[in-house]
């Protein structure tokens, strides 16, 4: 499905700011980029993608309001395959400390489970799914703001 | 048939969309994330993104497809052309998993997308083609061959299309590094070296023949289109139906030498034949098992819509009427309007359309997914837009054409428009039955009076 109709917070906000930059690396040879402005910072590295992959994005806060060494830089969990997302069990629930490869929940495709793991850990911020949700390439599934 | 799933982009999923909700049954588009403000997708009752920009990692991408197929409900699809349209793999995999494939047997793909066992297939049906080798094993084979037939000779990939692994070759002395190149070319292209040789004609005609075949032994033939005006690289550019000046003696010779082909390969849906014509001859090139870009030339002279006749084909169910039924009324003609500039070897050009102004009026249907402010990604072949021109006769459809040009504007990145319009309005187009060396020539003839005016 088209990801749309959701809440509108500040990590959507990032999300719909970052998705243009995050294509255009994705389809570049590029390694490293980083965009430093007054009012929004931002880092993408390339790592190789396993299912699941993570995309690292720095917050978009005035930084007068949040000094920088407070700025956890946030990972969306995005699918890389269509089919229905599943939870695992336990549910992982928001605001809960989550570690690095930790399998959040996977993609069921053509009877094929895909986990989504936990790239680097911190808290889960955000759950942008629900159980049994069809999903698409590149939707994001779950936010972590890594070293929280 | 529930709901379809259009495999596709462009215009062709716009095409089969409309065709999919004129019959009242529901879409699913798919798209990349370089395709997601594309008009097909908002054109679509549902749409799932499959991947990335590149079309080898989306549209190409059959688990995502089929997988959005399976979770929507979709219970066929419609692949348009090109991406997966000619993939007997991806059509067994629909109906592994119990969806209909829009198109002919997995069978009919695979004997048909292998060239040399394409025409092996129309040798024992009787179909006349032109001399040539099987696959070329040596370069004593291919000398032999040539020596015999006579220079000049094509080289030819047998997994190829659209001109590459394909060589011209004139004289003994350039056949082996020609045979190297090309093999290595389509080695490239299609993961598959091999390469044959035929006989080349000279400035022979592009001439094609639409069908459509039920699966219940129903065949019909729809004429013929003239696509011999293509560029270089053998891409089309001006397709016409019918074909200018072909004798009545040619067409109904044509026409039985089809329903032979289609009744061999036991066809079933829309397919075309490709022929090379030479005066009163003409020798089978190659079938294509879809939907073809230049099918609207078809529909506008007989009135018939053929990828409702697809859906309904697909669906089990008989031709919608017989070969008796059938009229040509006037002369149709298409251009292709791509995002490419012809001054320099026909180079695609990504950008975004600041400005797109179609032309409309008697006559005239624009196929299209563009509109002001879209993006032309560069992971995809250049083509904006079809125009295609319905006249009471030639003269009146190649009029309609130039005044639908000229009414077209599409700035932002450089298009085709001006120089079909030179083409056109050029006398020797006019004249209509110029061979697939008319274009070269024209570009030629064009090189040497901006030469002239140079000076």
């Amino acid at each position: 499905m088209q990801s749309e109709d959701r809440e509108i917070d500040v990590h959507g906000e990032i999300e719909r700011l970052v998705r243009p930059l995050l294509q255009a690396f994705d389809d570049s040879d590029l390694t490293r980029l980083s965009v430093d402005e007054e009012e929004f910072g931002l880092e993408i590295v390339r790592r190789s993608r396993p299912i699941g992959a993570v995309e690292r994005a720095v917050a978009a806060e005035p930084a007068q309001q949040i000094p920088a060494a407070a700025r956890h830089p946030m990972d969306v969990l995005a699918a890389d395959v269509v089919g229905i997302f599943h939870g695992s069990r336990p549910e992982a629930v928001v605001g809960q400390t989550v570690t690095e490869s930790r399998e959040l929940g996977y993609v069921e495709a053509l009877g094929i489970r895909n986990p989504v793991r936990v790239g680097r850990g911190g808290r889960l911020a955000e759950i942008f799914v629900s159980e049994g949700e069809p999903v698409d390439y590149g939707q994001p599934l779950f936010g972590i703001e890594v070293g929280a | 048939m529930k709901k379809v799933l259009i495999a596709n982009r462009g215009e062709i999923a716009l095409r089969v969309n409309r065709a999919c909700h004129e019959l009242g049954i529901p879409t699913v588009a798919v798209f990349s994330e370089a395709d997601r403000e594309s008009l097909h997708v908002k054109r679509a009752d549902e749409a799932f993104c499959v991947g990335p920009g590149p079309s080898a990692r989306s549209y190409l991408n059959i688990p995502n497809i089929i997988s959005a197929a399976l979770i929507s409900g979709a219970d066929a699809i419609h692949p348009g052309y090109g991406f997966l349209a000619e993939n007997a793999r991806f059509a067994e995999i629909c109906r592994d998993h119990g969806i209909t494939f829009i198109g002919p047997s997995p069978e009919a793909i695979r004997a048909m997308g292998d060239k040399a066992t394409a025409k092996r297939v129309m040798v024992d049906a009787h179909v006349p083609v032109t001399p040539g080798t099987g696959i070329v094993e040596s370069i004593e084979e291919a000398r032999a061959f040539a020596q015999s037939a006579g220079y000049p000779v094509l080289i030819k990939a047998t997994a190829g299309g659209g001109g590459k692994g394909m060589r011209a070759v004139h004289a003994p002395e350039e056949l082996e590094q020609s045979l190297n190149s090309a093999s290595s070319e389509a080695q490239a292209a299609f993961g598959d070296g091999r390469v044959y040789l035929e006989k080349l004609i000279l400035n022979p005609r592009h001439i094609e023949v639409q069908v459509l075949a039920d699966a219940h032994g129903g065949i019909l033939i729809l004429g013929e289109r003239d696509c011999s005006v293509q560029k270089p690289s053998h891409q089309k550019l001006i397709e016409e139906a019918p074909g200018p000046h072909l004798s009545s003696a040619f067409r109904s010779s044509l026409y039985e030498v089809a329903r032979q082909a289609v009744k061999a390969v036991r066809y079933v849906n829309a397919g075309t034949l490709e022929f090379l014509g030479e005066g009163e001859h003409f020798y089978f090139m190659e079938m294509n098992t879809r939907i073809q870009v230049e099918h609207p030339v078809t529909e506008e002279i007989f009135d018939v819509d053929l990828v409702k006749e697809q859906l309904r084909i697909a669906c089990g169910e008989p031709l919608s009427r017989g070969q008796q039924d059938l009229r040509v009324r006037g002369h149709a003609i298409e251009v292709r309007i791509n995002a490419e500039d012809p001054a320099n070897n026909f180079a695609p050009a990504a950008g975004t359309l600041t400005t797109v102004q179609l032309p409309g009026g008697p006559g005239i249907r624009v196929d299209t997914h563009v509109y002001q402010g879209a993006a032309v990604p560069p992971y995809y072949d250049s083509m904006l837009a079809k125009i295609i021109a319905h006249g009471a006769d030639r003269e009146e459809a190649i009029a309609r054409m130039v005044r639908a040009l000229r009414e077209t504007t599409i700035e932002g990145v450089k298009t085709t428009v001006p120089f079909c319009i030179e083409i056109l309005t050029d006398p020797e187009f006019i004249a209509g039955g110029a061979g697939i060396g008319y274009l070269p020539r024209f570009l030629a003839r064009e090189a040497r009076v901006e030469a002239a005016a140079a000076r």
